[in-house]
Order: C-alpha cells, then structure tokens, then sequence
C-alpha cells in the first residue's frame, strides 16, 4: 500500500509528539526507539524510516522550535537596538520557545551542540548551528562590527551561546534568571570584544 | 610604601592622649602620610572632612591602633592583616559594588589603613550599581515575573528606563485602566548575588572573631547584610509603601506612592507614577529660599513622622528618594533602607530623647547602657569628652527651641 505524503507527514508529527510526552516524563536517557514506536502506534522498524535514531528526533524537535522562534524574533526587533540587545532577543526568543524541553535537554545539548561536535552533528543539529550562525552573521553586519565574522569569531559565539545552552537546562534559579544575566554579560564581553579589535584594512 | 601597622603604632603618640596633644599629633600623622600622591583611602577621608566627626575618627583611630593591634604579637597582628585584605579583595570581586568599590580597591592598596570600624563603615556606604538593562532583557524577565510581556500587560511600557535604582531601574507605563505608573525592575538574579557574596565575606571575616573587637563588628556587618538583603526584597518595600501611606496625613504636604500589588513582585514593583523634579533639577530651578524651607521642613517631618508614628528610621535620606512637586507637596519615593526598631531599641531611643536635655553624667549612662563600651574604657577623660561633645552636637537641632537654621556656621 503506497502511503501518501499527508500520511507520512502525520506520522511523523506523531513520532516527534510521543517522543516529546515521553522524553518529558521519563527522562531522554531512559526513553528507547521502542518506547516511541510504540507510544506512535507504528512497527519498531518504522521509526527508522523516518529519524535515524533518538537523537535526530530530539534535533528536530529542537529544530522546529528554533524556526518557530526566528519568526518571532524578527517581529519583535526593536527599532534602533543596539547589537547587544537584539544579540539577545535571537537567544532569548529561541529559549522561550524551547521551553517546554527543557527538563530533557540537558544530553541533548551535549550529544548535538558541543562546540567540538560542528559538522558531525546530525543534519538537523547542524542545520540549527548554520542557521543560527547566519542570524548572528547578519546582525554584526547590519549594525556594522565584523562583516562577515571570522570563523574563529564564529567559533567564539557558539562556544558561547552552547555554553550558555547548557547553563541554562540545569539552571535551577527561579525562572531561570541567573541565565538571563548570564547571556546579558556575556553578550556584552563579546560584542565588547569584537568591538576592541582593529578593524582590519583593505 | 604603606606604614605597616607596627610603624603606625610607634609613630602614635604615646602619653600625649592625655595631655590634649593628641589630637595634634595625629592629624600630623595623618598630614604625612596623606601628602603621598597616591590617596590613603580611609585616613584621606577623615582628614578632608576637618569636622568634629573627623576629629572624633582621629581619636578612635589612635583608640583603636594602640588598644587593639598593640595587644596582639605579631604573628597575630599579620594574621588579621591578611584577613581584613583578603575580605577587601573579596570585595572588590563582587562587580555590582561599582562606585565605593574604587574607593576600597584604593583603601587595599594602602592597608593597614583599614581598620576594621572603617572597613565595615565602608560597606555601609556602598551602593549597588547594577548594571543597565535593554528593553529585550527587561521584556524576558517581565514576561516571567508578571506572566506576559509589557506590551501584553500594560496598555503602554517605555522601553528606556527613566531612572536608575540601586540594584535596576526605573520605567513609566500606563495600566490598562488608565493610571500612570512607575515600574522598577531588579537586575535578574541579583538579590541571591549578593546573599551568596555576602556568605563568603563573612567566612573570610570569621576568623577576626578571636579579636576582642569581633562582637561589635560582627554586629555591624550582620546589620549592613540584613539592609541589603531588605533592599532587594520589593515586596517588603511595598509593605512598607503601604504603612507610611497610612501614617501620613493630608496636611503633612508629603506624598507617597501607592503600589499597585497585581504588578508587583519580590523584583518588581509597580507604584503610582509621581510627576515632580528630582533634588537637583529643583536646585537647579533657583527655588526662594521660603520654598526651600518648606521642603526642608517636609523632610525632616516625614522623618519624624514615620519614626514617632511608625517606630521607623528612614535610614538613607539622599537626594536620590524625593521629589519635589510643582504644588509644594514633597514626593518620597524610596523606602529600600528603613529600618525599623524592636522594643528594645525603641526603649533605648525614647531615652537618647530624654538625656537630650540631660546633665552630662545622664548621657554618659545612657551611651554605656546603648553601646558596647565598657566604663573602663570611658574611662579615659578625652574619650568621654569627645563622646558627650559628639552627641550634644547631634542632638542640637532637635532641643534647639524654635526653628534651627542648619546653614549656621556654628553648627557646622
């Protein structure tokens, strides 16, 4: 029986949802494939036609939030921001959005961030990197510091920003505000930072 | 290069103290060392002041150097030296501190300076300077703290601050049902900062607890963390809001603003928007010397008021915390360091207030009953003197019968 796009769209949708429930009531460690397959109602081989492994789902879910929060960060622009602030707004839109995986992100984050990781992530890990590095590219360019950034500069801010990731899914202060002054500060530094170095000359 | 204690010790005058020369002798002391272009930190200051309350420092500071370092050996003495300046690095670490940390960096350069009465004197002056917050940053923490962000919650929020606080800042907004309010928004996380650096401080104090003079300055540094910690505790300051608001009456010509509670949290309070000039932009206007008066006398009754009606003491009157309305009504519009006496203490002022008119016998009694000196150690004639001398000067204005005129070069 051949299984028409909407139908493997909808099964999809029900891998990452029941891998969501699940990953949040057990923990991502604890959950297996078979436990999502059988949460989606689908055979154990199946899952394997759609996400390679637990992993990829997780960087889908975080994937999809992501895109979700782009939007919403270039609605929410300021006019006349200073870099450091709409800096600030790209991370901060995304963390709200991701939210609601929080309790389990902490070893995804690890498994698909870490700076060492670029490029040998899965593809939708390393589709987030990309992505994101692009929106920061841009915002140093248009507010003209750093046009395009160096890779070693880019490599800088995603030290950082995983850094601050991964602060942030097991930060226990109330509403996670030791990571807002977290991401504030080190944004700071670092805008500072490219901010202090000669600008090089034709 | 710094005098080191034990110098400090054999340059003071020995028997002097007796004989009223001390006084000289310290403040040449004090001349040479502060002729150094580098600034000595705390004796700098004493010395500039050149008031009574400097010569009382002198005379503490001479007190001070020769009854305590000079009763510890010098394994001792090194040892509280290594504490205070480890304490005062600890200080300078804490990146909040802004402004009086430069002062302290410069007092730890200069240590043993340092002493310990000054070192916790110094903390009592500290304020916090947060650092500044963009609009992004304060939408976040809003959207936490009041469940939705400012554009949601309120029917307008200016995204630039308009004043600064002690540890955030200030924004106007406007409620959905029309009032215009003031919002003061805390630096995220920086109330558990400071408890946590404060914990640390107090490790690296502790071991000064085998000084006989530990319990005083324990006391002291216990009472200068509670301040802090009240200062970033908004809804305690909106409870205190709400009592003085009661305590005031229509023809005290003072105003305080009321808090609006369903926007408000521990790092976030929403209060009625006051529209007057701040103390210098009042100044500024070239005010008659009547008008000054008034405010003046607006001052000192909410002082008054909130101490004899509320048993408060408004413990940081700055500029900074009032206004000044086009009406003549004056606008108080802090209350993060008000301190407020248990019975006890209430007792204890209702008798400062009595010796006030008293001989100088009753005030010695009263300051050994209030305070942690021992009659021997008012025993000393110039000490007594000096502390009788100090509080009738500070009590002046308040027995003086009929209006006191503070401008008054005998006063000062």
């Amino acid at each position: 029986m051949r299984i028409t796009a909407d139908a493997k769209r909808a099964t999809g949708r029900r891998i990452l949802v029941a891998a969501h429930e699940l990953f949040s009531s057990r923990g991502f460690d604890e959950t297996t494939t078979r436990d999502i397959s059988r949460r989606s109602a689908i055979a154990a081989g199946t899952l394997f036609n759609y996400f390679s492994s637990k992993e990829a789902i997780a960087a889908r879910l975080i994937a999809d939030a992501l895109d979700r929060a782009r939007a919403e960060f270039e609605k929410k622009r300021r006019e006349g921001a200073a870099l450091d602030e709409d800096l600030f707004l790209h991370v901060a839109a995304g963390l709200r959005r991701l939210r609601r995986h929080r309790k389990y992100l902490r070893p995804v984050v690890q498994a698909l961030f870490h700076p060492a990781l670029q490029g040998a992530a899965n593809r939708d890990a390393e589709a987030v990197r990309v992505r994101h590095l692009e929106t920061v590219g841009r915002l140093f360019a248009e507010h003209g510091v750093a046009d395009p950034l160096s890779p070693i500069d880019e490599h800088l801010y995603w030290t950082l920003y995983s850094g601050v990731l991964a602060f942030w899914t097991a930060d226990s202060s109330p509403h996670q505000e030791d990571t807002l002054a977290l991401l504030d500060q080190s944004l700071r530094m670092f805008v500072s930072f490219l901010n202090a170095k000669p600008k090089e000359t034709a | 290069m710094a005098p080191t204690v034990s110098e400090l010790l054999a340059a003071l005058p020995a028997e002097s103290a007796r004989t009223g020369q001390w006084e000289t002798d310290a403040q040449e002391l004090l001349a040479r060392l502060s002729s150094r272009p580098v600034p000595t930190g705390a004796l700098h200051r004493l010395w500039s002041v050149g008031s009574l309350s400097a010569r009382i420092g002198i005379a503490y500071l001479v007190y001070w150097a020769r009854g305590w370092f000079s009763e510890a050996d010098e394994q001792q003495r090194r040892l509280m030296e290594t504490h205070l300046a480890a304490a005062v690095r600890l200080l300078e670490s804490m990146g909040y501190l802004r402004g009086a940390i430069m002062k302290l960096g410069q007092t730890a350069a200069n240590f043993p300076e340092v002493v310990p009465d000054e070192f916790v004197e110094t903390l009592a002056r500290l304020h916090f300077e947060a650092p500044p917050m963009h609009f992004s940053l304060i939408r976040e923490y809003l959207h936490d703290e009041l469940g939705g962000d400012p554009e949601d919650v309120f029917a307008w929020f200016d995204p630039t601050a308009f004043a600064a606080a002690s540890l955030g800042q200030v924004h106007r907004a406007r409620l959905k049902s029309g009032e215009e309010v003031a919002v003061k928004i805390q630096y995220p996380g920086i109330g558990r900062t400071i408890r946590a650096d404060f914990r640390n401080l107090y490790a690296v104090l502790f071991p000064l607890r085998l000084s006989r003079e530990w319990e005083n300055l324990k006391s002291q540094f216990d009472e200068i963390q509670r301040m802090f910690e009240q200062e970033t505790d908004y809804e305690h300051e909106a409870d205190l809001l709400r009592r003085v608001r009661s305590l005031l009456r229509e023809d005290d010509g003072i105003v305080v603003p009321r808090v609006y509670p369903e926007f408000s949290t521990r790092r976030v309070l929403t209060m009625e928007y006051i529209d007057g000039r701040n103390f210098y932009e009042f100044l500024a206007s070239d005010p008659p010397q009547e008008l000054r008066n008034q405010f003046g006398a607006k001052i000192l009754r909410g002082v008054a008021r909130m101490l004899y009606s509320g048993r408060m003491e408004y413990a940081d009157p700055h500029p900074g915390n009032y206004l000044f309305l086009d009406d003549a009504r004056l606008g108080l519009i802090d209350f993060g360091c008000v301190r407020e006496f248990n019975g006890q203490e209430w007792e204890y002022m209702r008798l400062a207030d009595q010796v006030s008119l008293g001989t100088d016998e009753q005030v010695v009694e009263a300051i050994l009953q209030g305070t942690d000196f021992t009659r021997q150690e008012l025993i000393d004639r110039d000490i007594q003197d000096l502390m009788v001398a100090y509080c009738r000067w500070t009590w002046s204005p308040f027995v003086h019968p009929g209006p006191f005129d503070y401008g008054d070069p005998a006063h000062i």
